[in-house]
């Protein structure tokens, strides 16, 4: 499986810019699509399932044009949303039968099997009589996990999937993404939580207005962080100086006042002591040290 | 590369979702209780629905799905606006959209889904009335059209709006804005447009002629499908754009392109579609306008005189090809080089041939003219052979009636049928003259002579090769050789001849040596389960009612046999101005829609029902047989002796009336007419005058619709343009029919005033006798009266036809009392008339014995009906005639106390036109009195002001009033239909009449000389006032006096005067010396007449009374005031 993009850009009517000349290579197995809220990612996804047409460049699914080959392309794709509802008057396997027509399992005997053990995977199964909009929000986000990867997609696009999702939720959804990493599908999973990544993608981007950032493994972003994270002992009266000098990634009280985690090229006045850094210094390190445009 | 999987699929999820939704289902549980419920009204044996729900067996899912389809295709547009604003708002439909499939499949998906729980619910409604038909209705079951009324109904209206509110949502975008403009839309078709350029806009096709004969089908099924399939391809069109414009990129390039052709090809056809319909419409005037210009043509051309015409036809299908050999001969006067005829324009003549060869013919739409091969000599008779084939081009029919009328609508209940003139179907024929299907001499409607009109008397024989199984009914001694050949040979001469062709069945009956028939469809006989027991009484009914008939008329029916012909529902007559002659009566034969379906006389289960309560309630007894009898008593006195047409009551217009089935032409003008090239008008006012014999117009409905009945609108147009004007201008061609029949029976009855009737009626006997047959000359007419009684016809009618002048009476109070005449008890009623104008007058009194009105209550048009025979020579009758200018004191001595006194005022000023006083039961006796019955000379003219007093009546020019609008924001933006404009007097409607302006209306209980009118308002805060303003030469005391009329509705009149009702107060500002004083008069307390309001002092200058609206009641009146001086 590749997905080739190449100088992908799209400027809305009003002329907002979303993307401007976005190239990217992804391939099978988990991609992570890193960048702020308002970078773009949200556009790309939509593009990357066909909702929406680019202004200008090209992406290449196994070398298919996506917009000329839809039919194709769509046929390969499952899709999560950010922001997920149901029709209000269909039951969990209703909805989950109906997506699976769609994507074109047309034989009753083997669509009732995998329905039925998509539930069971997402532990939906005991409310499939149930209305979709009244399962409760982790449910539902579960169901939306469960619409996109029926069907034996090979391009899933998953979009800020472990918003308002409890720790317990995360890691199953984070699982069950993985699981599906091992087979042949490419796996795009955009989002502001830089944990998603860290714990699942071998291959990320870092989107930033519109353009990739960074391109490569989570690793090689943590690299680039090497040496640039710090944490400084604070006392109270210091607390707001060194927020307002530094990226702060956390800030947590201490015996004699607090214990400040910054990203910094150097510490300055405060004595800093370097530690291990982490996709979260990574990213809020990198993001600083763009240039404003 | 549709994929019906796809398809199917979102259709599958859609219908899902649309059932789950409350919004559909409460729609759903409404339209089976609110149209279950009415189909248990219509057809149920408890309620008194009109026997149109049952006559034909097709209206019952008609009507449910008229009904479903009205609701449906509003409601369709919020489910359809609803689905696509969640497609918008939604990320659900983003899993959707990213799915493949193309638009194509998505929008055809959903628009299949939504289509599905709508067909569904339609089936509900369908399984409903078909319960009520199958267990409930006294109908038969037509299994076609559950199949055919949600095709052609619903179908394409739920296509045509889904698909239009999905293009509105897809290019608006914005769901507030497009309900806005879809239900702008909807109340503009609904409301306004929907009947107007042949409900072309009529997207629901409420009004599209759709009710389905059992002999014909659809009245116009090319008319039907035309418009229906505008709808559906105009839907289609939509629907593809949407899926050009939806916002979801396309997946395949071709698809899109489809649709994008498919919906251009769609909107291209539909406008071609309503190009081709509306474009029909064109087609027909201009046809008419040929045809009326050919006849003009014609009309000055000399032309032989039909002796006889054998005519030999074949039905083939579809069409028809007939011969006929023709023998004319020249009565002209003056050698004929040519012979003028009328042959329908979509018969082409395929040869004529005369003796020695081929003719020269020339065919200028309906005219056709042979060219003899010489001269054809005075008085030379001369014969040919003519062929033809074709159809009946009904447009190139009844070019007499102007256009409006010929749209109006046919309506029974809510339903339009629409209007067919003429048939050839494979299975069914019917050809009257009007349809002109054989060469008839002359050129046919003239429109500058609109009277002349050629009335031929010939000796026709006919000759009919039809489709085995079918039965042929014609004119004539009938023999049916083999399976589908009749011939027919009348044993007299006729003006026209006519075919009916059907698998008919018949019933006979021969009561003294004349041969009852009736024709009718198969399974139409719903009447013998309701005869049943009339079997052995039916000969003595038919020979009675026959015998009434012919005395009532002092003639006597003609011929062998009498035939009721059954006709498709769409069958429709017109008056023309010529002859009361319509074509549902034809010699020999009456044309009644199939199972008696618009008429309320041929409902026998209502009035066996009603019959029975009536009985239940009064305990009488009453036989089975009775019952039965008076039921056809009742069908035959209403439909075929009765009234010459009904007014219809749905109609915005009283010149529409319902097609007369009266035999009454075959008892003159079949027989026999006046031949007058001076006075073309003759022959119509004879007829006339017989039928008025036959009519009791007092029509206190059609007052109360219309504010004035036909002949009061017809005496008012006559005091402004005479006869002639009105007959010669189309302006006025609806009227000039009822003009003439007015005018022409008023010329006889002043005739009749001089003459004795009886002489009268024995010099006509005699001319028909010696004419039967022919016509009587003109010359020959006019001299038999100025023989016989020194009458003048010629000098008489001349005024009649051309003066403006018509007279107009002044009645004074009615006086009656008591008196002993030898050992009996007699009654003395006097009172005083004036003829004010210049014209001579007459006027009919009548005193009826009983007022049926009081007694009646539920079932009394039947009882009455049933018991006219018996009860008509109760009421006494004179004719008064009022030369102009003159005064007459009358005076009656009756042998019985009159309940009443009806004084018709016929032809002249009065309104109304017919005087409904009622007389007083308790008389005073007056001893040695001089019984005065006759009339006396006066000189003193009748003046209903007396010396001393001062009246201003709202006709005069000293009555005022401020109004407000008479009608709210939205009626005013709809605007009105033009018949609903010009009328002078306008009806107190006791529903829905609800007026904030004064308006005139007339009613014999107001105050006045020759025109007995009010002012009416509803009642109201007091906000708006009317005037009674005099001016007085000297000051002093003046009683003022106000005329109450109370005025009920005529339903509380029948039920026992509407002592219940309340009548309200009316409020008054007197303005006199002092100031101004506010009163009231309790109108529940008051008498009819002049009331007394109090006394004030005026100074000499201006008085003045107010009526305001203010009132709980109704209606508030403001008719006469009155001061006298002390």
């Amino acid at each position: 499986m590749n997905i080739s993009v190449e100088g992908l850009s799209m400027t809305y009517k009003g002329g907002t810019t979303a993307l401007a000349g976005v190239d990217l290579e992804i391939g099978s197995g988990m991609f992570g699509l890193l960048g702020p809220n308002g970078a773009g990612k949200t556009t790309l996804m939509r593009i990357l399932v066909t909702l929406m047409k680019p202004t200008g460049g090209s992406v290449r699914v196994n070398d298919l044009d996506l917009q000329k080959n839809r039919r194709e392309i769509r046929s390969m794709l499952g899709y999560l949303p950010q922001e997920f509802r149901f029709f209000s008057k269909l039951t969990t396997w209703e909805f989950l039968d109906y997506v699976t027509r769609l994507a074109g399992l047309k034989e009753a005997k083997k669509r009732t099997k995998a329905v039925g053990e998509m539930l069971e995977q997402v532990g939906l199964y005991d409310v499939r009589d149930r209305l979709a909009n009244k399962l409760s929000g982790g449910m539902k986000r579960r169901l939306g996990i469960a619409q996109a990867l029926i069907g034996e997609p090979k391009i899933i696009v998953v979009d800020e999937p472990t918003t308002g999702l409890d720790p317990e939720e995360r890691i199953r959804f984070r699982n069950l993404l993985a699981d599906m990493g091992q087979k042949d599908i490419a796996i795009i999973l955009s989002t502001h939580i830089v944990g998603d990544i860290s714990s699942t993608c071998h291959n990320m981007a870092l989107l930033d207005r519109g353009r990739v950032v960074f391109r490569g493994s989570p690793d090689g972003l943590i690299e680039k962080a090497r040496g640039r994270a710090w944490k400084i002992r604070a006392l109270d009266s210091e607390l707001e100086e060194i927020k307002t000098t530094f990226p702060v990634i956390s800030t947590v009280p201490a015996d004699d006042g607090w214990e400040v985690h910054v990203v910094a090229d150097d510490t300055g006045r405060w004595p800093g002591e370097e530690v291990e850094p982490d996709l979260e210094h990574a990213y809020v390190y990198f993001m600083e040290n763009q240039p404003e445009n | 590369m549709i994929s019906i999987y796809n398809i199917l699929t979102v259709a599958r999820f859609e219908a899902k979702t649309l059932w789950r939704s409350w919004f559909f289902r409460i729609f759903s549980i409404l339209s089976v209780a609110v149209i279950g419920f009415f189909d248990f009204g219509a057809l149920s044996n408890v309620t008194h629905s009109p026997w149109a729900f049952q006559g034909v067996p097709t209206t019952i899912p008609y009507m449910n799905i008229l009904l479903l389809n009205t609701a449906q295709a509003i409601i369709a547009v919020f489910l359809a606006s609803d689905f696509l604003k969640r497609d918008k708002k939604l990320d659900t439909t983003e899993v959707v959209y990213m799915r493949s499939m193309t638009n194509t499949d998505y929008v055809i998906g959903k628009t299949a889904g939504i289509m599905l729980m709508f067909l569904l619910l339609n089936t509900v409604i369908l399984l409903i009335g078909l319960v009520f038909n199958v267990f409930f209705a006294e109908t038969t079951f037509a299994g076609i059209a559950y199949v055919i009324y949600p095709l052609v109904v619903s179908i394409p209206t739920l296509i045509f709006i889904l698909g239009f509110a999905f293009f509105m949502m897809v290019t608006i975008r914005n769901q507030a804005v497009t309900f806005i403009v879809l239900l702008g839309y909807i109340g503009m078709t609904l409301f306004y447009l929907g009947p107007k350029v042949h409900n072309v806009f009529d997207y629901i096709a409420f009004n599209v002629p759709l009710v389905y004969s059992q002999f014909t089908g659809f009245a116009d099924v090319t008319h039907m499908l035309v418009q229906r399939s505008i709808y559906l391809l105009l839907g289609l069109s939509f629907i593809s754009m949407t899926i050009v414009m939806i916002r979801r990129l396309p997946q395949s390039r071709v698809m899109t392109g489809l649709a994008r052709i498919s919906g251009l090809t769609c909107a291209a056809l539909a406008v071609l579609l309503i190009v081709v319909y509306t474009g029909r419409d064109g087609n027909a005037k201009r046809l008419r306008e040929r045809v009326l210009a050919a006849s003009e043509a014609a009309a000055e051309k000399p032309t032989a005189t039909p002796l006889s015409c054998a005519i030999d036809l074949r039905h083939e299908g579809g069409l028809i090809d007939a011969t006929a050999e023709i023998a004319v001969r020249n009565e002209t006067g003056a050698p004929l080089g040519s012979y003028i005829f009328s042959l329908n324009p979509g018969l082409a003549v395929r040869e004529v041939t005369g003796p020695s060869g081929d003719l020269k013919y020339e065919r200028n739409e309906h005219i056709l003219t042979i060219v003899p091969v010489k001269h054809l000599a005075a008085g030379a008779e001369d014969s040919f052979h003519i062929r033809w084939r074709g159809i009946i081009n009904e447009n190139a029919l009844y070019t007499d009636i102007d256009s409006e009328t010929l749209k109006d609508m046919n309506r029974i209940i809510f339903f339009n049928i629409g209007r067919r003139y003429s048939y050839i179907h494979p299975s069914y024929v019917l050809l009257t003259p009007e349809t002109m299907w054989y060469p008839a001499a002359g050129p046919g409607f003239i429109p500058s002579r609109p009277l002349e009109r050629r009335h031929d008397f010939v000796d026709f024989s006919l000759d009919v090769t039809t489709t085995p199984g079918l039965t042929a009914v014609s004119q004539g001694a009938s023999s049916n050789d083999y399976p589908g050949k009749f011939s027919f040979r009348p044993e007299n001469r006729l003006p026209a001849i006519s075919l009916a062709i059907a698998g008919f069945e018949r019933q006979t009956a021969v009561v003294d040596s004349v041969e009852y028939n009736i024709y009718y469809g198969k399974n139409h006989d719903y009447w013998s389960a309701h005869m049943t027991e009339v079997g052995d009484t039916l000969e003595a009914m038919i020979r009675d009612l026959r015998q009434t008939y012919e005395n009532n008329l002092n003639l006597e029916y003609p011929f062998p046999r009498f035939s009721i012909v059954e006709v498709p529902v769409h069958y429709s007559a017109f008056h023309h101005a010529w002859s009361v002659y319509q074509e549902t009566v034809q010699p020999e034969i009456v044309l009644i829609p199939e199972r008696g379906v618009t008429l309320r006389s041929a409902d026998f289960r209502r009035m066996e029902r009603r019959n029975e309560r009536r009985l239940e309630r009064s305990n009488e007894d009453v036989s089975k047989m009775e019952t039965q009898a008076g039921m056809f008593a009742v069908f035959v006195n209403a439909t075929l002796t009765g009234r010459f047409g009904r007014a219809n009551w749905d109609a915005e217009d009283p010149f529409l009336r319902s097609p007369s089935y009266n035999v009454f032409p075959n008892m003159l003008a079949f027989r026999g007419g006046i031949d007058s090239k001076e006075m073309p008008w003759l022959g119509m006012a004879l007829e006339s005058w017989y039928a008025s014999k036959l009519e009791d117009n007092t029509m206190g409905w059609s007052r109360m619709r219309w504010g004035m009945t036909l002949e009061e609108r017809v005496n008012l147009k006559l005091t402004e343009m005479s006869l002639r004007d009105l007959i010669l201008d189309p302006e006025y061609r609806k009227m000039s029919h009822y003009a003439l029949k007015l005018k022409g029976s008023f010329l006889f009855r002043m005739l009749e005033s001089a003459a004795d009737r009886d002489d009268l009626d024995a010099i006509f006997s005699e001319l028909f006798k010696k004419y039967e047959y022919d016509n009587i000359p003109g010359e020959i007419f006019v001299s038999s009266l100025r023989d016989k009684f020194g009458i003048d016809l010629s000098a008489i009618a001349e005024g009649w036809y051309d003066d403006i002048s018509i007279p107009g009476f002044t009645i004074s109070p009615v006086k009656i009392f008591k008196f002993i005449d030898g050992e009996r008890e007699k009654f003395q009623v006097r009172f005083s008339v004036t003829n004010n104008e210049d014209a001579d007058g007459l006027i009919e009194f009548t005193f009826k014995q009983m007022d049926l009105n009081v007694s009646g209550g539920r079932g009394f048009g039947m009882r009455r009906m049933m018991t006219a025979t018996m009860t008509m020579g109760e009421d006494y009758s004179r004719y008064v005639s009022v030369p102009a200018g003159e005064t007459r004191e009358l005076g009656f001595a009756l042998g019985f106390q009159p309940s009443s006194l009806q004084i018709k005022t016929l032809v002249s000023r009065n309104l109304p036109a017919v005087l409904q006083i009622d007389l007083p039961e308790d008389l005073e006796e007056k001893k040695k009195v001089t019984p005065f019955d006759g009339e006396r000379l006066l000189d003193e003219p009748v003046d209903l002001v007396i010396k001393g007093e001062t009246v201003v009546d709202n006709e005069d020019p000293g009555f005022t009033f401020s109004s407000g609008s008479s009608r709210s924001l939205l009626k005013r933006l709809i605007p009105r239909s033009a018949s609903e404009e010009d009328v002078k007097y306008v009806g107190m409607r006791f529903w829905g009449g609800e007026t904030n302006k004064w308006q005139p209306t007339i009613d014999t209980k107001f105050y006045g000389s020759q025109v007995r009118s009010a002012h009416f308002i509803s009642g109201g805060s007091g906000d708006l006032k009317a005037a009674f303003t005099t001016s007085f030469e000297k000051s002093g005391h003046y009683d003022i006096y106000y005329h109450v009329s109370r005025i009920t509705s005529p339903w509380r009149r029948h039920r026992g005067g509407g002592e219940d009702t309340d009548y309200g107060k009316v409020h008054f500002l007197i303005y006199h010396d002092d100031g101004v004083e506010e009163t009231e008069l309790d109108l529940n307390s008051a008498e009819d007449g002049w009331n007394y309001l109090g006394s004030y002092y005026i100074s000499k200058g201006e008085a003045k009374l107010e009526v305001t609206n203010q009132s709980e009641a109704r209606f508030v009146i403001a008719d006469a005031v009155k001061w006298v001086g002390r």
